[in-house]
């Protein structure tokens, strides 16, 4: 008998386990088509490099908790007063003072740094971690990428701001800490009894941070050139180092906003990087950034999204690893469907690494991996990614956010037009979060189906008809090429993103026939008053079963059309894949992703970047340097929604100027 | 590493259990019965050590912790065997400056004496099987409100013991509490009344108390750990307890709890021990408690709670 109960209370227990924790699910996987080739013939970023690594700490001397940041560590640094910049609230100080031994008016400038064993001078990045557990520190983490880069030629210092960590409205004051921090290498390496001596190269430097920090490192980028702190005229700032490039891991996005204004950014290259996972900051807020940042000096800077399917917001980090909200966050989380942690990083390593050997090393050949991943298909770990890329020489044709009208694009002359459409509106890209955030730019939400209706007289089997294939039109004004110097190496730019929305088919044409006399028949109908009918009580419909999303990629062609009236026609899956949105479900209660997200995906427009040469290849009669229409041809998936975030041309400076600094 | 809560509260419920027999002499009967009764399941299982409590069923034992209490919606049924019921209800609402808390709560007992018999009334009636019918009842208000680190309670009661004739009182409760060593401290003065209101209900036997304890949690391993214990003292009668609880969670919103309470006794007749579980899903909470009594006899508390 106790047996028999003991047995029925197991069983009632997996019963109930097993009926709140959802299935998992995970969008199908096609890395091993998408990945499959590798066009990059440079050596792949993510292999150890020819120096020896070297490891040391710098600090205060004095940390209460640690010995490598007391008496552990290589040359000591001044303290200094990050208070105007972040508060800890009263309830908190005692403990704090007690734990850390020092209050914020005494911030210890401490971190760790792998560096290359040899004179140098070798290029300075500086990366941040961002909120955890200040008592679980966090800097250690980045080991991995210390590691790699030191061994080709990087210094790596990871910044110890645990201290500030369990504080709001601290961002401004991490990136001010950062920029003390590279303050303190400039100092370094003007010291002659610094290991550092004449080792760093001040003029190729890059920041990086994860999370909070991923947001501190672009506002360290924006503070790098102010005069003044924005939010007070009484700090006076005079930073002006060489920031070539910034990486945003899993970042935040308006926890600080400079005088209330979203973050400006200009003239520096930018990585962002973000997991589908993320069950932390599981809205891709840094698209905004992303979005911001504009490049104005023409000199050849670029910015890259990399959204990586499977991964989380702990991962890239080793001591934070996979429970995103805690310790105990896997009883809310769900940890199956979370790519291998080593994979993530590998991920890191080969796309950060690469970023900056293109940004700081001038290893350009690396630019390719985030024009079109799939150059780097064979470095990727297997999963899916969704890629956004944007250099110096862009220039919007439609971007859909200037004003109200759907005819008119983003540069003066610029038409568009659409062709046997079901939808066509601007509105807002939504980010997956819940509520009316968005991603502060709008998009044209294009949609069509090729399938003709049938005609109400029709035979039910009546063969599909399929009408000429919907399109969606840029018409450039005629001198616009030449005021652009579109030629040849100019690319074709186009970000869309592929949704599940399929509108019916269409109504078919009527001939002008048809319209007479149908207009006839409604005055006919106008003037006899209807007869009453007795009510027809309609045959309960069966239910359908619930259809699968369709996962297929939307498949479209790209025509470019000269002011001579020739074309050239290439598909947009040789430039990328236009998947369907990626489901990634964070939590493990069943229900729990719908209740939190309006979206249980994140919304990441790919871009394809085509070159107009590729079109001359594929017509030679078409001439690049006088193109009057780009056509977005919806020719092979037959009905489909696609969202349209940018159309623009690419064309590099002919001869960059030189750098201002 | 066990945690030094842990140490204290084991070394607090063996000292409970290793008392000599003599220890667990009746405690000078008071009236109103139901005042020294625990109102709920969970502070059943728990040895009724609850003046550092965490729900709102802290109403009855120190209306500072109701600070912090979540906002649920409580009601519990005990049925002792031979006859003997209970019945409470508790809630509280928070809101306002200085975390303004706001609690009430009812409690009842009914149960058996002989014809004629008057208060103080001994617990050991609750099982009793005779001609007549009592009840005994209290109704509390409480607020609260935190001020420096500091969370002050007060509350009014109105207590009542009820045979063929109505014996009533009104009685205050005050409380403080606040953060120590890694948990809470608190204390609080109970059964406060300004004069004889009833002749029946003499000041003397009254249980006004003063009680004081502390509780914390911890995490180990999977289990979320909480650790209660309070001393209490009124005229001629000290009284220490302990709870530990244990609860594991599998997946959110989802909780199974494990309870067990030593306490001095208030009769020779019960055991020092208790037990008790729960089981949470989302907002509803189902939570059971024993209490053990010579010659086999026994009570059952369930209480459910919603959030």
């Amino acid at each position: 008998m106790a047996l028999t109960l003991r047995t029925a209370g197991i069983a009632l227990a997996a019963i109930v386990a097993a009926s709140c924790t959802a299935t998992l699910k995970l969008a199908k996987d096609d890395s091993a088509t998408v990945l499959a080739r590798q066009s990059i013939t440079a050596p792949n970023p993510a292999d150890k490099g020819t120096f020896a690594v070297k490891f040391l700490t710098y600090g205060a001397g004095t940390d209460k908790q640690r010995s490598e940041y007391r008496d552990g560590v290589a040359f000591k640094t001044k303290t200094v007063d990050v208070s105007p910049f972040a508060s800890i609230p009263k309830p908190q100080q005692k403990r704090r003072l007690k734990f850390w031994g020092f209050d914020l008016k005494k911030a210890p400038l401490n971190a760790r740094v792998w560096y290359p064993d040899g004179p140098g001078p070798f290029p300075l990045v500086l990366i941040v971690h961002g909120n955890h557990n200040p008592e679980a520190f966090s800097d250690p983490g980045y080991g991995y990428l210390g590691e790699l880069l030191a061994s080709r030629g990087f210094i790596l210092a990871s910044i110890d701001e645990n201290f500030i960590n369990g504080l709001s409205e601290e961002n401004d004051g991490r990136a001010w800490l950062l920029l003390k921090h590279l303050e303190a290498w400039k100092g370094f390496n003007d010291a002659k009894d610094n290991p550092f001596f004449q080792r760093v190269d001040m003029t190729r430097i890059a920041l990086m941070g994860h999370s909070r920090g991923g947001e501190a490192a672009a506002v360290a980028a924006s503070f790098n050139t102010l005069k003044f702190y924005p939010d007070d005229f009484k700090q006076k700032f005079n930073f002006n180092f060489a920031i070539k490039g910034v990486v945003a891991i899993a970042p935040v996005d308006g926890q600080y906003k400079p005088t209330g204004q979203w973050t400006p950014l200009e003239n520096v290259n930018y990585l962002l990087m973000h997991g589908s996972h993320d069950g932390d900051v599981s809205t891709a807020v840094g698209l905004r950034q992303y979005e911001r940042l504009k490049f104005t000096d023409e000199q050849p800077h670029f910015k890259s999204v990399m959204f990586m399917y499977r991964a989380n917001h702990g991962q890239w980090n080793t001591t934070w690893e996979n429970k995103d909200n805690g310790p105990r966050s896997g009883r809310s989380l769900d940890l199956r469907g979370l790519i291998d942690p080593e994979a993530q990083r590998q991920f890191a390593r080969v796309v950060i690494s690469g970023f900056l050997e293109a940004t700081l090393n001038g290893k350009r050949d690396y630019i390719a991996i985030f024009r079109d991943h799939r150059a780097a298909g064979g470095w990727l770990p297997k999963t899916m990614y969704t890629t956004r890329f944007q250099e110096t020489g862009y220039r919007a044709l439609a971007e859909f956010g200037e004003d109200v009208d759907l005819t008119t694009g983003a540069a003066r002359g610029v038409a568009i037009a659409g062709e046997h459409l079901s939808t066509w509106q601007e509105k807002a890209v939504p980010f997956r979060g819940r509520g009316t955030d968005t991603q502060n730019h709008n998009a044209a939400y294009v949609g069509w189906n090729n399938e003709l209706a049938k005609k109400p007289d029709a035979p039910e089997n009546a063969p599909k008809e399929i009408g000429p294939p919907a399109a969606y039109t840029v018409t450039l004004p005629s001198s616009l090429p030449g005021e652009w110097a579109i030629g040849a190496n100019t690319v074709l730019t186009v970000s869309l993103a592929a949704t599940t929305t399929k509108p019916g088919p269409r109504a078919p044409e009527k001939t002008e026939k048809e319209k007479e006399d149908e207009a006839a028949a409604a005055k006919a109908k106008a003037k006899t008053p209807p007869a009453k009918k007795p009510p027809v009580k309609k045959p309960a419909e069966p239910k359908k079963p619930k259809e699968k999303p369709d996962e297929t990629p939307v498949e479209l062609t790209i025509e470019v059309i000269d002011a001579a009236g020739h074309a050239a026609r290439l598909p947009i899956t040789n430039y990328g894949i236009a998947r369907k949105p990626l489901e990634a479900n964070v939590y493990r209660r069943r229900g729990r992703d719908t209740q939190r997200f309006t979206n249980n995906y994140e919304l990441v427009p790919q871009t394809f970047l085509l070159p107009l040469a590729d079109f001359k290849q594929a017509s030679p009669d078409f001439d690049p340097s006088t193109l009057a229409t780009i056509r977005l041809l919806f020719d092979k998936t037959q009905a489909g929604t696609v969202i349209i975030e940018h159309i623009g041309v690419t064309t590099p400076p002919a001869a960059p100027p030189p750098a201002r600094r | 590493m066990v945690p030094s809560s842990i140490r204290i509260t084991s070394v607090l419920a063996g000292m409970l259990v290793l008392l000599p027999s003599s220890a667990f002499a009746q405690a000078p009967l008071t009236a109103p019965l139901v005042l020294t009764q625990p109102p709920s399941a969970r502070v059943t299982a728990l040895g009724g050590a609850w003046v550092a409590g965490r729900d709102q069923d802290v109403i009855f034992f120190n209306p500072a912790q109701l600070i912090g209490a979540r906002n649920d919606f409580a009601v519990s049924f005990g049925h002792f065997s031979g006859g003997g019921h209970a019945a409470a209800l508790t809630s509280s609402y928070t809101g306002g400056k200085l975390s303004f808390t706001l609690g009430w709560g009812v409690q009842l007992a009914n149960f058996m004496i002989e014809p004629g018999d008057v208060p103080p009334f001994s617990p050991d009636l609750l099982f009793g099987v005779r001609a007549g019918d009592a009840q005994s009842a209290v109704a509390v208000v409480g607020a609260a409100v935190q001020y420096k680190g500091f969370k002050i309670g007060g509350s009014g009661k109105y207590a009542t013991d009820r045979t063929d004739v109505n014996r009533s009182v009104f009685l205050a409760d005050f409380g403080v509490a606040r953060s120590l060593f890694g948990g809470v401290g608190a204390f609080a003065v109970q059964n406060v009344s300004s004069g004889e209101v009833d002749p029946n209900l003499p000041l003397a036997i009254l249980p006004k108390q003063i009680s004081g304890g502390w509780s914390a949690t911890r995490v180990a391993g999977p289990l979320d750990l909480a650790f209660f214990t309070q001393l209490t003292h009124r005229t001629d009668w000290t009284a220490p307890s302990a709870g530990l609880e244990a609860a594991y969670s599998w997946i959110e919103g989802y909780l199974v709890t494990a309870r067990v309470g030593v306490r001095r006794p208030e009769t020779e007749s019960e055991t020092p021990l208790s037990l008790g579980g729960a089981f949470t899903a989302d907002r509803l909470t189902v939570e059971y408690a024993l209490r053990l009594f010579d010659e086999g006899r026994h009570a059952h508390v369930v209480t459910i709670r919603w959030r």
